[in-house]
């Protein structure tokens, strides 16, 4: 559940950085607004090999359980 | 119709930004702007010593005590006024070693300071600007009006441009962003001596941030705050996001305002990267 939390709390936010760096991209509000999907996914795609990364390497090398 | 002329340039756009960052009205004066430059350089200082004067000094004093350092500020909207900030750090540094209560007045004594930051970034846009124009600029909506309007309240730069939908939009995720993480933070963000560079990320939201602290600001914390880091990154990213914003109307703006501007110096070198929006018309 807090694992479900903070998820719902990274879509959030990561879909407002989307949103504001396609506006920040795109002249014209139709293709800003038409690329955010693929922006979005692309964006999430790369946090989760980042965090992929992390949680190998802690596992590796850092784990202190 | 406006009158084609040749080009016409005051100086290095550059410098004139580079000494404004260092003194407020110096890159006016350098373009010429002799009287402007005295006025941007009476109110802003105005504004850091008030906030000097309300806070004794010692607003820098905010800053936990293993943060302190020579760059720790630079983080600060109050670098915008390096100048100030500098001689700040000279003669007051991070405040009393003992453990003092603060002023009265200190929540309003860092407003103060960290405005005089701010806008002093919107004074070297515009000595940037008429380093780059001759007199004569046709009057219309200035770029730097729309910018600081933008800062002031997100959207309203894009509503005063006429791009309605994407100011009702980025109003409506910055400030609901900002909402949303006061609420999950209980409005423990809403204190600079709290969260120093969190608050300084959520100044640059402009009003709303100044107004909620105003009205809500040094809250009480009774219970554990589970998400209180949440809505800290909320608060901050909303103000962060704003300079995205921000940059989007003054990159339509300039290009608007050149569009329309044949007095104007058009070194490409100068322009900067590419506007991040194509729209040139008016």
């Amino acid at each position: 559940m807090r694992l479900g939390a903070h998820l719902g709390y990274f879509f959030i936010l990561s879909l407002a950085i989307v949103i504001m760096s396609a506006f920040y991209s795109e002249a014209e509000d139709g293709p800003a607004l038409r690329s955010v999907p693929r922006r979005y996914a692309v964006f999430v795609g790369a946090c989760a090999i980042v965090a992929a990364a992390m949680l190998v390497l802690e596992h590796l090398f850092v784990a202190v359980g | 119709m406006v009158e084609s002329r040749p080009a016409e340039r005051r100086g290095d756009p550059n410098v004139a930004v580079l000494l404004t960052w260092f003194l407020p009205g110096a890159g006016h004066m350098y373009v010429g702007r002799v009287g402007l430059g005295l006025l941007a350089f009476m109110v802003l200082e105005g504004l850091y010593v008030l906030g000097w004067l309300l806070g004794d000094g010692r607003t820098f004093e905010y800053l936990d005590p293993e943060l302190r350092g020579p760059l720790a500020t630079l983080l600060t909207p109050e670098a915008g006024n390096l100048g100030a900030m500098l001689f700040h750090l000279k003669s007051s540094s991070f405040g009393s070693e003992e453990a003092l209560p603060f002023p009265r007045w200190m929540v309003l004594a860092s407003f103060s300071s960290a405005l005089s930051g701010i806008l002093n970034l919107f004074v070297a846009a515009h000595a940037h600007l008429e380093a780059r124009a001759g007199r004569g600029t046709p009057a219309r909506p200035h770029p730097v009006r729309l910018l600081a309007a933008a800062w002031f309240f997100p959207g309203l730069g894009h509503w005063l441009q006429g791009r309605r939908l994407r100011a009702v939009m980025v109003s409506g995720i910055l400030i609901g962003l900002f909402v949303l993480g006061t609420w999950l933070a209980d409005g423990t963000n809403l204190s600079r001596e709290r969260h120093f560079y969190y608050w300084s990320g959520q100044f640059l939201l402009g009003g709303p941030a100044l107004l909620l602290e105003l009205l809500a600001g040094d809250a009480r914390v009774t219970r554990e705050l589970p998400w209180v880091d949440v809505g800290l990154l909320y608060g901050c990213m909303a103000g962060l996001l704003n300079v995205l914003a921000m940059l989007d109307v003054w990159g339509v703006a300039e290009q608007r305002w050149f569009a329309v501007s044949p007095t104007v110096s058009p070194d490409p070198a100068l322009e900067g990267p590419p506007a991040p929006s194509g729209e040139v018309s008016a």
